[in-house]
């Protein structure tokens, strides 16, 4: 049975609705000059805040929101609107855990030289826990084959 | 405390904790073959710190890039730790640093019942790359060898 894992990042959310923000915060500050008024400055703010949550949540839909689904035989991980990558497991045969410069854990598979990234604390998943769980995985995957 | 419990509290330790004052471990494999001695886990580095801006310039500019190792064996996998395995764990290490280019490492020696006979063996090793340390499961007390390797991974290691 496969499992699907596809949780909220926050920290993304609020990365894509403050780059949306400080896009139209710019556009504000040609447009000062000519708005004096306080209530039209209220209402733009409040315009501007609306806008950036509509097209943040838009913009992290499209970028950094990530579907792992995986089971017995293999994954399939999804970033934003970018392609699918899909992997069996016996296709690889070492399994590590890695901390990324962001500080972030995240399962290594290697395949020969080549290597593949499961982000799993962005996934919400214990690395610790799930580091064994995917050794266990890849050893069944490979005894498969 | 297990032994599982000990060695990811140390993995996390060495990868997230203070073990980064020391070298920046960034990648843990377990069940590691290193010649013919299969090591509980194995953590790698490098002494050359990431940061933000300032301190990734200074570390840059400051800190050698030297390739550092950690390795760790439990005494209740293995059915005789003598004197005989202890030279054979050392010699896998070595070849492992000479393989990997590492400038140092430590060989983390986990034990629920550490003998006098081991904490002697232990302390007698005079190796200037390989710091060897025994951890009692029970006490907490770490017996480190000879060297200053060795004396440091009494400082980082925590359990």
């Amino acid at each position: 049975m496969s499992q699907t894992y596809a949780p909220l990042q926050l920290y993304n959310l609020f990365k894509s609705c403050m780059i949306i923000f400080l896009l139209q915060a710019l556009a504000y500050v040609f447009l000062a000059p000519f708005m004096i008024d306080p209530l039209i400055r209220f209402l733009i703010l409040s315009l501007n805040v609306l806008i950036s949550v509509f097209l943040g949540w838009r913009l992290y839909k499209r970028m950094y929101h990530m579907v792992f689904t995986y089971d017995k035989n293999g994954f399939t991980l999804k970033k934003g609107n970018g392609k699918e990558t899909s992997y069996k497991w016996n296709e690889f045969s070492k399994v590590s855990l890695v901390r990324t410069e962001e500080g972030d854990f995240s399962v290594r598979l290697y395949k020969n030289t080549e290597f593949f990234d499961l982000p799993t604390q962005k996934l919400k998943l214990n690395p610790f826990d799930f580091r064994f769980e995917v050794m266990k995985l890849v050893s069944v995957g490979k005894g498969r084959t | 405390m297990s032994v599982e419990e000990t060695m990811i509290k140390i993995e996390k330790s060495l990868m997230a904790g203070r073990g980064r004052w020391i070298a920046d471990f960034t990648e843990s494999f377990r069940n590691f073959r290193a010649n013919d001695v299969t090591f509980d886990a194995f953590v790698r580095g490098n002494t050359r710190m990431k940061g933000f801006l300032l301190s990734r310039v200074f570390s840059a500019t400051v800190n050698p890039n030297y390739y550092v190792g950690c390795f760790m064996i439990s005494t209740e996998t293995v059915r005789d730790f003598d004197k005989k395995f202890l030279g054979k764990l050392l010699q896998a290490v070595r070849s492992c640093i000479k393989e990997n280019e590492m400038r140092w490492a430590w060989l983390l020696i986990l034990s629920a019942k550490s003998t006098d006979t081991l904490k002697k063996l232990v302390e007698s090793i005079k190796d200037q790359f390989i710091g060897v340390a025994l951890i009692d499961l029970n006490s907490g007390n770490i017996v480190h060898s000879d060297s200053y390797i060795g004396k440091q991974a009494k400082r980082f290691i925590k359990i």
